[in-house]
């Protein structure tokens, strides 16, 4: 099992683009530690041969085949209304700190 | 009686007939928000003009053209996107975040004559069982203000109680509509997965979220659930199957029904009065004529274990999209782009939302995805085997909702794993797709209410209910309301 | 050890842009050069509580694209989310099939000089693209980049290839197949230009003889064959140059520059990147009847090659110009319409390889912008073969048809371009050619031969170019002889 210290903290929050202080991190650190060794319990079962599930109801054999659309157009929304709520809109964009090209 | 007393059923009925008008009830119940309200702290936005103005023009439309939810105001929990109102998620890193479209249940309530008043508090994006993860306020148990209401529909499921709305719609991932209904003694359901849409419902964890009703009584849950349900061309996941008039069956024979009661339902970690609420439920059923029989889940006692590794996993990858770039909050934004998507995440998550997104990341992480992430759904496979077997002898089984009542507001706000371990009943729905209701099953010594959860066959809302509706015939224990609602 | 010492390892993966009117999922259209952000929806720009609704039409797209490489369809395919932060992904993840894709276990088959060689191509599956970063053309572009989500949830299929490739002329002849394969489908427009097909290549070099593979560089975005084949030789050549020179070649990702002709690292861009990929759960997997699969089966269009056969077996063209015509879909049928509306394949087929082709080239028009129809130069053809017109007359037709866009017939007629075939008008011609001439017209008559090419001259000119040169001939040595 991984034991969640500190710099595993820090790598996963780097991964998932959220800045943790110091504190916070030694913090997490034991509680996901505590958390992933009650999980730890699933390990126990013997699972050979089962198949995953990820879709509750089809693997249940409920709903069947994947819903389609069909190719037709069916409107956009107002471009001005979307950037009126965005932090820094501006020249028809999403603005953003300069990412080089 | 007086208005906040009566039904959901009971109300929309007297609207569509003109016995009462819209605007007085919706005004009538704004006004005990006004004044209830800041002390129970159920709502984040209250929506009273909006909602005249549309009480107003419902009571103009003739009677022919009046939906089945006619005049009836409604809550939604603020995860539910209503198009130009605010919907925060209980996260500051949504606070001023307006949706410019709205979910697939608002144009049902709409369509149906609803009148929407107010956004309710929660857990931040859903994450809790006690509305303590909220960004904004914290919201206290009506039944006792010390207490918290429950999560992560905390704030719908008190506001049912304290009667400042006839009903309300919340969420269930883990059981965030059933268990907060069980703290603040109210009915709460949690359809089958795929019978009410997704679609502008902000998501947690994709595969178990599910949208239901808070109301004071199985009628009203089974009069929302029918306005509610049925496919949807926006949602993928939504089930095509028809729907069932859920209304019109709930006075159906429960004799020939036959309820499973798990052999460990009622072993460690149970509150005394819950057990003995738990037990004399199986009574009352008994005495309905309805057979009991006692069913093993063997894999469930890893339910909530497996819930959590699943969970995390896809809300680690559902929140990813609060980046700063076209939504919601932005901080330290002359700083480079990584800087500023960092830290307005840490800005703008809390630390249940943090830590649930980082567990679920190190789920999903190279090397160790096939011994959590896919074991876990393994593990959601043999729960899901487990209940089909029990289903091959039962109609329905009967389980406690939550194991204590309401517990005392900061009691387990640091203790993460206990707090998960409160949704040790609960989960299992949301793993398989099942149906499943809480109902008021009585009340603890100190007075504070208690849950009995029924969970059904898939689809199979119907039974479920009508065997709700019996419980409810026999029993009394919907009909109380806290001693605030009253003032 | 030399440059020959070494084996070159290439693996392309191709990004195809699906031809539908919407998005993969979700209602916004698909087009091209809409001014920024005019084609969003929530889905697309990934508001929350937003969910993906699949294209029944890119499926159907996809199909037959995979089918015509051979490919074997999974029956059920499944999308998976792959994790990572950027500006233009909008949802911080990229719905795209992972474990499960569309198809796989293809085959393309190269014509090399050495014979034939497959090349195996690996999977197929489909994708949304990403939205657009734009870093100029606004006031505070030195600061700041701005996002154009009109591109994001376009939809793609990768077409991934095993390394089978030992050159980078092979690889470039694998690319221009697939390319060809691909817009016989109409599964994709293939306009390399706005970026619809564009290529990544894996390239490693290993001392020949080995059987390990060598540390493989990943080259991004290379949109024309011009620059993928110029990409792949200078990063061959460098890997080379490095072993050789004692170094060593580190995994890493290279962009292509075509103004230097180098490729330089993208490593300080590159993050430890862990996609963390899981099964989507707003998408149930994507279940394809077999037969829904066997159906597009049998309505797959006729391949390249099999047409290239057809036009040599049912037309008796050479294989040359079977080559030259079936290098598009389009143009193989334009040929075959001008080819049944003139009854003479080989004039069509010569035709087409002059005169359309060049005029395609001049004016950079596609075929269907052309302003001649394939049955207007069938017509035209049909002119030629009937006498009613000289070959020297059908170009000049031609040249007006290709101003006007009318019919040859109605040109000719207009222009009073039929040639004269009339013997009394031809005699008429042929006396005025004499009267006016009697030096010449005595030397012939004398028996100088020499001058009667000159004198039908006279003739044709008098006819500006419409006397039917043969009979003006026969004419004119009647009348003098008759003299």
């Amino acid at each position: 099992m991984a034991d969640f210290d500190e710099a595993q903290v820090r790598k996963l929050a780097e991964l998932a683009h959220v800045k943790l202080s110091d504190d916070e991190s030694a913090g997490f650190a034991g509680q996901l530690d505590e958390i992933l060794g009650y999980a730890e319990r699933i390990q126990a079962h013997d699972t050979d041969g089962v198949v995953p599930t990820s879709h509750a109801l089809l693997e249940a054999g409920l709903e069947g085949a994947s819903a389609l659309r069909d190719d037709e157009p069916t409107g956009s929304l107002d471009r001005e209304q979307v950037l009126e709520g965005a932090p820094d809109p501006g020249d028809g964009l999403f603005k953003v700190p300069k990412v080089l090209p | 009686m007086t208005l906040w007393e009566q039904s959901a059923t009971e109300i929309t009925t007297k609207t569509r007939r003109g016995e009462l008008s819209a605007e007085e009830t919706t005004r009538a119940f704004a006004d005990r928000i006004e004044a209830l309200d800041p002390a129970v702290g159920a709502f984040l936005d209250r929506m009273t003009e909006p909602a005249l103005e549309r009480a107003r023009e419902l009571d103009a439309l003739p009677a022919a053209e009046r939906g089945a939810l006619h005049g009836l105001p409604v809550a939604l929990k603020d995860i539910i996107s209503v198009a130009g109102s605010r919907c925060t998620c209980g996260s500051r890193i949504l606070e001023d975040y307006v949706p410019v479209y709205n979910a697939t249940v608002v144009d049902r309530l709409n369509d149906a004559g609803a009148v929407i008043l107010g956004k309710t508090n929660m857990d931040e994006f859903a994450m809790g069982s006690s509305t303590e993860n909220s960004a904004f306020h914290t919201t206290k148990n009506p039944w006792n203000l010390n207490c918290v209401p429950g999560g992560s529909s905390g704030g719908s499921a008190a506001a049912v109680a304290a009667r400042l709305v006839p009903a309300a719609l919340g969420t269930d991932t883990g059981g965030s509509i059933r268990q907060p209904a069980s703290l603040c003694g109210v009915t709460g359901l949690k359809p089958t997965y795929g019978r009410v849409s997704r679609y502008g419902l902000v998501a947690f964890a994709s595969s178990l979220d599910q949208i239901g009703p808070l109301t004071t009584s199985v009628e009203d849950a089974a009069l929302l659930l029918e306005a509610l349900a049925g496919d949807d061309s926006h949602d993928a996941t939504c089930a095509t199957r028809p729907t069932a008039p859920y209304s019109q069956e709930l006075g159906g024979d429960v004799k020939p029904l036959r309820l499973g009661v798990p052999n460990a339902a009622t072993s460690e970690g149970v509150d005394p009065d819950v057990r003995a609420a738990f037990e004399a439920a199986v009574a009352t059923f008994a005495s309905l004529g309805i057979a009991i029989e006692e069913v093993t889940l063997p894999a469930t006692e890893h339910a909530v274990a497996c819930y959590y590794l699943l969970a995390t996993a896809e809300a680690s990858s559902n929140l990813a999209r609060y980046d700063g770039v076209r939504y919601g909050l932005r901080v330290s934004e002359d700083e480079p782009l990584r800087v500023m998507m960092g830290d307005t995440r840490a800005r703008g998550f809390g630390a249940e939302v943090k830590r649930r997104i980082l567990l679920g990341t190190f789920v999903l992480s190279s090397g160790y995805y096939d011994a959590y992430y896919q074991k876990a759904q393994r593990v959601r496979s043999l729960i899901g085997r487990d209940f089909e077997k029990a289903f091959e002898r039962v109609d329905a089984v009967l389980l406690p909702t939550s194991p204590t009542p309401a517990f005392r507001i900061g009691e387990k706000v640091d203790d993460p794993l206990s707090m998960y371990l409160t949704d040790i009943f609960t989960i299992t729905a949301n793993l398989t797709g099942a149906p499943a209701i809480s109902l008021p099953g009585g009340f603890a010594s100190d007075g504070l209410p208690i849950g009995i959860q029924l969970v059904g066959k898939h689809f199979d809302e119907s039974t479920l209910l009508r065997l709700g509706h019996a419980f409810q015939q026999a029993t009394d224990f919907h009909k109380k309301s806290p001693t605030i609602a009253e003032t | 050890m030399t440059q020959t010492d070494y084996e070159t390892v290439i693996g392309l993966e191709c990004h195809a842009q699906l031809q539908t009117a919407t998005k993969l999922f979700c209602g916004c259209r698909a087009s091209f050069g809409a001014p920024p952000n005019t084609n969003i929806c929530p889905v697309c720009i990934g508001l929350p509580g937003a969910l993906p609704v699949l294209n029944r039409r890119a499926v159907e797209l996809s199909l037959r694209a995979a089918l015509a490489v051979g490919c074997r369809v999974n029956e059920t395919s499944v999308f998976a989310r792959k994790n990572y932060f950027y500006p233009d992904l909008p949802k911080g993840y990229q719905i795209s099939q992972y474990d499960r894709p569309l198809a796989e276990d293809g085959v393309i088959v190269l014509e090399l000089e050495t014979g034939t060689k497959e090349i195996r191509v690996e999977r197929i599956h489909m994708e949304e693209d990403a939205g657009k970063l734009l870093h100029e053309g606004f006031d505070d572009a030195s600061s700041k980049s701005g996002v154009d989500f009109n591109r994001s949830g376009v939809p793609l299929i990768e077409i991934v290839s095993h390394p089978d490739l030992s050159s980078p002329e092979e690889a470039t002849q694998y690319a221009e197949s697939l390319k060809e394969i691909i817009e016989y489908t109409e599964a994709s427009d293939t306009d390399m230009e706005k970026g619809n097909f564009r290529f990544d290549g894996n390239v490693s070099v290993r001392p020949r003889g080995t059987t390990e593979l060598g540390t493989k560089v990943e080259m991004k975005n290379l949109n024309s064959f011009r620059f993928l084949a110029q990409a792949l030789a200078y990063e061959v050549d460098r890997q080379i140059e490095l072993i050789e020179s004692g170094g060593r070649v580190i995994q890493e990702t290279r962009l292509y520059d075509p103004g230097a002709d180098k490729t330089v690292s993208m490593r300080s861009k590159e993050e430890a990147h862990d996609y963390r990929y899981f099964p989507e759960p707003d998408l149930p997997p994507l279940t394809i009847a077999a037969a829904q699969i066997l159906e597009a089966k049998e309505n797959l269009p006729e391949l390249p090659e099999a047409k290239r056969e057809r036009l040599v077996s049912a037309y008796g063209l050479p294989p040359y110009d079977a080559e030259v015509l079936t290098s598009s879909r389009e143009l193989a049928n334009y040929f075959e319409t001008t080819a049944e509306s003139s009854g003479n394949a080989k004039a069509a087929s010569n035709w087409i390889m002059s005169e359309v082709l060049r005029k395609v080239k001049e004016t950079d028009a596609t075929l269907a912008e052309l302003p001649v129809a394939p049955a207007a130069l069938g017509e035209l053809i049909q002119l030629i073969d009937d006498g009613a017109i000289s070959g020297k007359i059908a170009k000049d037709v031609f040249e007006k048809m290709f101003a006007t866009g009318d019919a040859p017939g109605v040109i000719v007629k207009r222009e009073g371009l039929a040639q004269i075939s009339d013997v009394s008008a031809i005699e008429e011609l042929a006396r005025g050619v004499i009267e006016a001439n009697p030096d010449q017209a005595a030397e012939l008559k004398a028996g100088k031969d020499k001058v009667i090419g000159w004198m039908v001259g006279q003739i044709m000119k008098a006819s500006r170019g419409q006397a039917n040169p043969q009979l003006a001939r026969e004419t004119l040595i009647r009348l003098i002889e008759d003299a």
